[in-house]
């Protein structure tokens, strides 16, 4: 762990002015905007770690720079002496947990056109041992946020991006130098190119084409074959899949939200998982009904029980899918955004539990009443939504309508040649 | 790793500021909300004021910016790329909701390195400060209601501490001090001192002071007070004061003064500055170092009027160095105190009455000056603040740094 030589103030690693311009130009003249970057006078708020300040500052300029307004939001870094974080889970009262700045966050909302968001931490674990129910309450009473995010988001009026911000210590957890993190990312994003963006809108040309033809397909169910894996999950209707957008900063993966009312059987996932700086290993889950009847895991088991108990935890909420072919990320990074777009021998497919995306829903997203939501499927009464990955060679066989039969996905590749 | 003061001084530090700075002299109630504002120049303080807010059962809505360090510099980079537009733009929905949902504003005030902005244009920097202004009003207008609380005060950095010229443990010294941070605690001291500080303003107050005439080697300036004002002390609005202020009507102000310590604004220093006033308008403005800024600053709408006049007793006040910040400058102690007068922008509060109902241009009859400038600017050579009082009288209510009060009867 480097987490306390970071903390010392050691000088960490960092990519160069050039890379980090280019990094700047594709969060906010691309990503922003589904690919089509920021407009003059658009409001952009960007929010980050302090140790993500040198990328954090060019975002501040490559949005100025467009013509754009800036409402910056710096995070305290974390550390053993300051961390602020962990302080408020061991000081609030159930009625600090569950207050909601409802017009400060309203107001926030209404003002914002895009929001960048730059993930990146000197210190990874920095919320283990936070009682995790507690962190559930806080994130359920904030709901509300997210109902209308969703809501701006389903009109078309809000547009967001994240990117990542390599560390010493996050490269530590992955197993890797921050040289070689780092290179990574670089090489994800395309930050080698002279012009990333020009490389984005090549590839994004790529998922589409899967996506297209994923879309033109009648499926009605999917059987995910793999080690230790038998599931099937059911579409639902009115679904479509998505990918290609620039909400993820890479993203090569194509999803959708299934009707989690279908989900039966089980899967064990091969990569681990973090979330509230803790990792969790060897994922196991039984589904029945949509329902997750059990759960294991072979390291802090705790966690992903609690998650599961969440308001909405129990439910699938996101099946996807990451072709080896688009995809230059190829090592395991111990990060949510790199490991659900890995490529590597045999791409990824994930899942997650918690709240469903309503744009993956077929039409206008905006008309569906909540009742609506509820009959197609759609678990948007959610409190998380976290995804867990598996890079094992894995087969998804899909069921048509018509009750026919085709593998879509084998060996890491969309299979589109029938 | 840069200087972080002890534990002990940070945890008694956030607990004056949430406990008594806040809710003037109150503190704040459980379920109240505070923005806190600081940058990561002030971290160690920051997280601990957050702390002290959740401790009191209160909530936080943070504002925390990125510091001009070697990682970057957001604000200068905002002045050299940012167009009309840009310097124009308020987020009138953002800021009207933190309003609304905010019970106090607690301001730490730290520069990483406050000469950050040298050489900016100040128009461009004035220029985005004036869109400031509704959100300023908008917090006055709470404030007056009585649903509203801020305090200000400032995080040490080694870069503050260099333009001071003392090192950093000599800066967080007078910080400590000035607070009274080396008491066990600290708001037990700060309710003495307020009642002390009270004392001086209940018998100013009780004087029917007409004009005030400022005397000494470097100024010969006449001041009039105006109709229906009072003398306000600082405490809880800022940590530390000890200061006694009033906004005088900018009309009458006359004569000349040379101010005896340096000026910061928009992080450049200005010094041995000199004004003269005529007809309540500065009439000729002079400075040993960064004039032309200073008349920038004066070409500000107002800003050419005085917005306070502030005297400090230096038997009150532990401060005694040179810190190259206005917060702790404007509240020097010292062998002789400090008198210091602003520029710009009137305190309504030193109104005597409920400023709620009155319009605009009663402000303007009464003599406060609006603007969106306020500087201060500080003399701690030896003065002499002679009253003229209503029935034609003289008194001396200032000399040696002292108030002169102790006959008044109250």
């Amino acid at each position: 762990m480097n987490a306390g030589a970071a903390s010392l103030g050691v000088m960490s690693y960092e990519p160069s002015q050039n890379i980090l311009e280019r990094y700047a130009r594709v969060l906010v003249d691309f990503a922003l905007g589904d690919g089509a970057g920021i407009k003059p006078g658009d409001t952009v708020r960007i929010v980050g770690a302090e140790e993500t300040k040198p990328l954090f500052a060019e975002v501040c300029k490559a949005a100025w720079r467009s013509g754009g307004n800036v409402l910056a939001e710096l995070q305290p870094t974390q550390d053993e002496r300051f961390n602020m974080e962990r302080s408020f889970y061991e000081l609030a009262s159930d009625a600090q947990l569950d207050h909601f700045p409802a017009k400060y966050r309203r107001g926030l909302l209404d003002e914002i056109d895009h929001q960048v968001y730059i993930a990146g931490t000197d210190y990874p674990q920095a919320m283990k041992g936070v009682d995790p129910q507690k962190m559930m309450r806080r994130q359920a009473a904030h709901m509300p946020l997210i109902g209308w995010q969703q809501e701006k988001d389903a009109a078309g009026l809000l547009h967001w991006t994240i990117g990542l911000w390599g560390t010493e210590a996050m490269a530590a957890e992955a197993g890797l130098s921050v040289e070689a993190y780092w290179e990574q990312i670089i090489r994800a994003c395309f930050l080698d190119d002279p012009d990333p963006i020009a490389r984005w809108h090549e590839t994004i040309e790529a998922i589409h084409h899967y996506r297209d033809w994923l879309n033109s397909l009648p499926i009605e169910r999917l059987h995910v074959e793999a080690e230790d894996t038998d599931l099937w999950l059911t579409l639902g209707e009115h679904r479509r899949w998505i990918g290609g957008g620039g909400r993820n900063i890479p993203s090569f993966e194509i999803f959708t939200s299934p009707d989690w009312r279908g989900t039966n059987g089980h899967i064990k996932f091969s990569e681990p998982l973090y979330t509230h700086g803790t990792l969790v290993n060897g994922i196991q889950l039984e589904f029945k009904d949509g329902l997750v009847v059990g759960v294991t895991a072979e390291q802090n088991a705790g966690l992903i029980e609690q998650i599961v108990a969440a308001p909405g935890g129990n439910r699938v909420g996101e099946f996807s899918m990451t072709d080896a072919r688009l995809s230059r990320i190829d090592r395991f990074m111990a990060n949510t955004l790199y490991d659900e777009n890995m490529g590597g021998p045999f791409g990824n497919t994930h899942l997650a539990v918690g709240m469903s995306l309503n744009h993956t829903y077929d039409g206008d997203a905006a008309a569906v009443t909540d009742e609506e939501w509820e009959q197609l499927g759609y678990n948007l009464d959610a409190a998380v939504h976290n995804d867990i990955v598996s890079t094992n060679d894995r087969t998804v066989t899909a069921t048509m309508r018509g009750g026919s039969e085709r593998v879509i996905y084998a060996a890491g590749n969309f299979q589109t040649e029938a | 790793m840069a200087y972080v003061p002890d534990r002990v001084v940070l945890e008694r530090y956030a607990r004056l500021l949430v406990d008594f700075g806040l809710g003037g002299g109150a503190g704040i109630k459980p379920g109240d909300v505070v923005q806190v504002r600081g940058n990561d120049a002030c971290k160690p303080l920051y997280v601990e004021a957050c702390q002290a807010v959740w401790r009191a059962g209160g909530h936080v809505i943070h504002a925390y910016m990125p510091s001009a360090d070697e990682s970057g510099d957001t604000q200068r980079a905002f002045y050299e790329l940012a167009s009309d537009e840009q310097l124009d733009f308020l987020p009138e929905r953002f800021a009207r909701g933190m309003v609304d949902q905010i019970d106090h504003e607690l301001v730490l005030f730290a520069a990483a390195d406050p000469r950050s902005l040298d050489g900016v244009d100040p128009a461009k920097q004035m220029r985005h400060q004036q869109s400031r202004r509704p959100v300023h009003d908008w917090e006055q207008e709470k404030e007056n209601r009585g649903d509203f609380s801020w305090t200000i005060v400032t995080y040490g950095t080694p870069g503050m501490a260099a333009e001071a010229r003392i090192s950093i443990e000599q800066y967080w010294e007078q910080i400590i001090k000035a607070c009274f941070l080396d008491l066990e605690d600290p708001v037990a001291r700060w309710r003495e001192v307020r009642a002390q500080i009270s004392a001086y303003r209940t018998r100013l107050n009780a004087l029917p002071i007409e004009r005030l005439h400022v005397e000494g080697a470097d100024a010969d300036l006449w001041i009039a007070l105006g109709e229906h004002r009072r003398w306000r002390d600082g405490v809880g609005s800022n940590i530390p004061s000890f200061e006694l202020y009033l906004s005088p009507d900018w009309r009458g102000t006359e004569g000349w003064i040379r101010f005896s310590e340096p000026l910061y604004a928009f992080g450049t220093l200005i010094t041995g500055v000199e004004l003269e006033f005529e007809g309540g308008r500065v009439a000729k403005a002079m400075a040993a170092e960064n004039e032309p800024l200073l008349h920038e600053m004066l070409a500000t709408e107002n800003a050419d009027r005085v917005g306070e006049f502030s005297l400090t007793d230096a038997r009150l006040s532990p401060i005694d160095r040179f810190m190259a910040d206005t917060l702790y400058d404007e509240n020097m102690g010292g062998p002789y105190g400090n008198t210091h007068i602003a520029l710009g922008d009137a305190y309504k509060d030193t109104y005597d009455g409920d400023p709620a109902p009155l319009t605009d241009s009663d402000w303007e009859q009464l003599g406060f000056n609006r603007s969106v400038i306020h500087t201060d600017i500080v003399s701690t050579s030896d003065r002499t603040v002679t009253a003229s009082l209503r029935d034609g009288s003289k008194r001396v209510i200032y000399a040696d740094g002292n108030f002169q009060l102790d006959d008044v009867d109250v």
